[in-house]
């Protein structure tokens, strides 16, 4: 795509050798902020991702919720989910956050993905899955913290969130930004939107009574493209499983960053890296269709 | 009292209450506070005192008149506050002049009634702006009748309906249902629908001879014959000939929408309409064509008024909304001059404002609050400019606002008694002692050249020239002051005067199948209704991608009383007030709590009120094909006839 063209490469997934052009050009890194605590949760951002990806509709059942579906799908990228929280002081919270591909600065994705160039990261922070070079094995399905690339078992690929990386190639802000009725969402340079993060924290902190206010950035992996402001910084699993410590499984870490440095090429290497991540990660995730409710706190609203 | 009668407890009443006038804290009078509702707070029997009192509190709070401030309502549709503007309601004309009733036996009876006078309190002067009545009264006929509106024949007064009773929304469905009303044109009201109590309005359709429907989508309303329930012998017997017209969606059309901060958005249409679908002005106008020839060929009772409309468009048939728009603003008929300003306006020119508006028959405007928006520079609401000179939000060049693109109403109240701003640094308007006039970031809501000793009030429409906290002359139905009722369905018998429990003035219906449920009847929880983000009313339920984001309907209930009732969430419950049954399923909710009212452990239960029995999720079976409307009471506010929406008694079990 002619638009693509226009970002710069930072990294590849299964490439040798350097990253094509690196260098020549420095890109601002760009930040999506999702402000939580001024989220209505009217889903305006996912009609906006379906209509400007074009997605096709599904059909979707009453759960005993307002979130639209269980976990985000191939064609449905963008889901505010919603918990129903009790405070230690009785107090009642209705949590929604916007859950999506967060853009990782060290991408579990990237670093499972064993076919050239079916991920690529570029230098403004966009981690883009170019399905054409998709092999459909699934591996950065495993190797995502936070359980975002989804298989279409038709068209044996996977796909997720591109920040619209089309629309943003352009200078445009991605789709769920324009939609968001409230403004709790914002787009641009890593640097305001931290600033603009804090600020935001300390004012939920200082006057509206949040003690654990506060900017969700993971640096275990570097930090993320989209950053949340949450009310309680403290306990990001209450927003729907969202991990303190986002891990990507240690199988990739290790494929990436010992064997194929030290020169393991084909089928070899990823023969290893199957074996090691059933040793250690086990079948985790690996699933095309994430089941409804899962153990780890990803299930929709309720505490029971 | 208010924890016994709201169920609120008293120290988060107190929270609440201590927070928003701890803006005034030690007299500052720099901070602003704003109030801002949901319609949910009309659709009680007392709906209208509610408002009164967000409006009584703002105003001893100093916030009206300022930036930030005020009442302000969120409205359930885009151009709602057009409708009223445009007299979509029975008991007004365009630009809220009072619609003529019997005893109005001419132009003269009808404009001293309506007229107020200025009755000024003992050291404030008064605008009474209302005083220019007659000038607004006579441009509207001129607008209605052109030349035929003379001064020898009253400007055709007598020709305008005169009401004799109240026409308002559950009156008309009323009227049906008793037999006085033999037809309904319904454009984009899905009245079996919007209710209440819907399964009356489906009989009263049963009855009627004709029902016109133009709708984008098939609705219940056009469909209320095949209503579940009713049976192949039931529809034999409904004789009520129904007719569809082809309309146009909201996005194949263009005008204006007019929001809640009365601004004039001009829209354009995005795609014409599909097939052989109309506009609706096009279909209007077709029909207004074919009543004028009837009656021109037969003659009839009273065809003055219908033949001599003044109907000057390029197309008859088809008027463009530009042309209407420049009518509703309005021309001069002859050359005006406004002395203030020393400006002549020529015949067949534009007015600029409704100052130049004559009651002699020298101009005309189809509604003198619009006057302005359509002068000789052009279409002031397609204006799109986004620069705000004050930093106050103002934006005076974006669209156009009434009256005369003021922003902010009385905002003469924004400033002290000396016409210097409460906040010097958000500054709206002052008074210039140099100049001698008042100036603004906003255009000053105010006589221009009132100087602050003259001590003018800044509430320039009531006659007594100040707020009212206390409202004369009856304007309220229910009385001067604020009073809390019970709903007609109430839970718990009022704590305040147990002798009178509900509002007094609230109207009750009388037909027989208008009932009301008593707790001692076994309906013992409290329903609410309300609309989702994520639906539009009965209009999306068709659309896939609204479908997509909530499919189906369902009723939400505290998770005690689930415990209670042993329901678990998605399972079907039945929800029935004295009226109807409704069955969908169960969401169970930590947001619904169980209240304390009076002493008594009471349950609210919630349904959306957007899925009817045709749809995306209807037609595939999915849903019960039941009404929520059906559920709510015949019970209207005295003064706005708003139904009573927001709170019924039911009962629930599993279904």
């Amino acid at each position: 795509m002619s638009e693509r063209k226009m970002l710069q490469i930072q990294k590849i997934s299964g490439h040798p050798g350097p990253v094509p052009g690196k260098g020549t050009q420095r890109e601002q890194k760009l930040c999506k902020l999702i402000d939580t605590t001024t989220c209505i949760g009217c889903k305006a951002c996912e009609v906006a991702c379906v209509e400007w990806n074009d997605m096709p509709f599904q059909t979707t059942t009453f759960d005993d919720t307002y979130q639209t579906m269980p976990d985000t799908n191939w064609n449905y990228w963008n889901l505010i989910k919603f918990n129903e929280t009790s405070n230690p002081d009785g107090s009642f919270q209705w949590l929604m956050r916007k859950h999506q591909c967060m853009h990782c600065a060290e991408p579990g994705c990237l670093a499972a993905c064993p076919a050239d160039g079916a991920i690529v990261q570029y230098q403004n922070g966009v981690v883009d899955f170019e399905q054409e070079s998709c092999i459909g094995c699934q591996f950065c399905v495993s190797g995502c913290p936070f359980n975002v690339p989804k298989f279409n078992p038709e068209t044996k690929k996977v796909y997720k969130c591109t920040l619209c990386s089309d629309r943003v190639g352009q200078g445009l802000e991605p789709a769920c930004i324009k939609a968001c009725p409230t403004g709790c969402l914002h787009f641009g340079t890593k640097e305001d939107m931290l600033m603009l993060a804090e600020k935001r924290a300390k004012q939920l902190r200082d006057i509206s009574g949040f003690r654990n206010a506060g900017v969700y950035d993971p640096q275990n992996i570097g930090g993320t493209t989209v950053i949340y402001v949450l009310h309680d910084a403290g306990n990001p699993e209450k927003y729907a499983g969202l991990p303190s410590t986002p891990r990507i499984p240690i199988s990739f870490t290790v494929w990436k960053d010992w064997f194929k440095p030290a020169g393991l090429i084909g089928s070899v290497m990823v023969f290893a890296g199957l074996i090691l991540h059933y040793v250690t990660a086990g079948p985790r995730r690996t699933q095309p269709q994430p089941p409804i409710k899962e153990v780890d706190g990803d299930a929709p609203r309720k505490e029971n | 009292m208010v924890e016994r009668i709201t169920g609120i407890p008293r120290d988060q009443a107190t929270k609440a209450w201590d927070a928003f006038t701890s803006i005034r804290a030690n007299g500052d009078m720099k901070k602003v506070g704003s109030i801002i509702y949901a319609v949910g707070w009309t659709h009680h029997s007392s709906g209208t005192q509610t408002i009164r009192t967000a409006a009584m509190i703002q105003l001893l709070l100093g916030n009206v008149g300022r930036a930030g401030g005020g009442v302000n309502a969120l409205r359930g549709h885009s151009n709602i506050q057009g409708a009223t503007d445009m007299a979509g309601i029975f008991d007004s004309l365009p630009g809220y002049l009072k619609m003529p009733v019997p005893a109005d036996v001419d132009l003269k009876a009808y404009l001293t009634r309506i007229t107020p006078k200025a009755s000024k309190p003992n050291e404030w002067d008064s605008f009474n702006y209302w005083s220019h009545t007659p000038a607004f009264a006579v441009s509207l006929l001129k607008a209605m009748y052109g030349s035929a509106a003379v001064k020898q024949n009253d400007f055709a007064f007598n020709w305008l309906p005169k009401i004799d009773r109240t026409y308002s929304w559950i009156d008309i469905w009323d009227g049906m249902y008793t037999g006085k009303i033999k037809g309904m044109m319904a454009f984009g009201m899905n009245g079996v629908m919007i209710g209440p109590n819907s399964n009356k309005n489906i009989n009263a359709l049963k009855k009627a001879e004709f029902l016109v429907v133009c709708d984008i989508y098939p609705e219940e309303t056009s469909e209320f014959w095949r209503a579940p329930g009713t049976t192949a012998e039931e529809m034999k017997k409904i004789g009520t000939t129904v007719y569809r017209l082809p309309g146009a969606g909201f996005a194949e059309k263009d005008g204006t929408f007019v929001n809640s901060a009365r601004w004039l958005q001009w829209k354009y249409a995005a795609v014409p309409p599909p097939g052989d679908c109309k506009l609706d002005q096009e279909i209007l106008a077709r029909i207004f064509m074919k009543v004028r020839e009837k009656y021109q060929k037969d003659g009839g009772k009273f065809p003055a008024p219908i033949l001599n409309v003044s109907w000057s468009y390029a197309n008859p048939n088809n008027p463009s909304l530009a042309e209407v728009a420049k009518e509703l603003n309005g021309k001069a008929v002859m050359e005006v001059t406004d002395e203030a300003s020393k400006t002549t306006i020529k015949a067949g020119q534009q007015l600029p404002g409704f100052a130049f508006l004559r009651d002699d028959g020298s101009t005309m405007s189809g509604n003198w609050i619009y006057c302005g928006s359509w002068t000789e520079a052009g279409a002031l609401t397609q204006r799109r400019g986004t620069e705000d000179p004050s930093g106050l939000g103002v934006y005076p060049n974006w669209a156009w606002s009434w009256p005369m693109n003021r922003r902010v109403l009385y905002n003469r109240a924004s400033c002290d008694l000396n016409g210097r701003p409460w906040d010097m640094r958000r500054k709206q308007v002052w008074w210039d002692e140099a100049q001698g006039k008042w100036l603004g970031n906003d255009v000053p809501d105010f006589k221009a050249d009132s100087a602050p000793k003259d001590h003018m009030g800044p509430f320039i429409m009531n006659p007594e020239g100040v707020g009212r906290l206390f409202v004369p002359l009856g304007a309220v139905a229910d009385g001067p002051f604020p009073e809390h009722y019970e709903p007609t369905e109430g839970p718990v018998i009022n704590p305040l005067h147990p002798g009178q429990s509900t509002n007094p003035l609230a109207k009750r219906f009388k037909t027989d199948m208008d009932k009301y449920g008593t707790v001692a009847g076994g309906f013992n929880i409290i329903c609410t209704t309300y609309r989702l983000v994520e639906h539009y009313h009965y209009w999306t339920k068709n659309n896939p991608m609204n479908v997509q984001l909530v499919p189906e309907p369902f009723v939400e209930i505290p998770v005690e009383l689930a415990e209670q009732l042993g329901v678990r969430g998605g399972e079907k419950v039945k929800v029935t007030s004295i009226r109807a049954s409704y069955i969908a399923n169960a969401m169970v909710t930590r947001r619904i709590k169980p209240m304390t009212v009076d002493g008594k452990k009471t349950f609210q239960i919630g349904i959306p009120i957007h899925w009817g029995f045709r749809g995306i999720a209807e037609d595939a079976g999915k849903t019960s094909l039941n009404l929520v409307n059906a559920l709510t009471p015949t019970v209207i506010d005295p003064n706005a006839n708003t139904p009573e929406f927001k709170g019924f008694l039911v009962k629930l079990e599993k279904a």
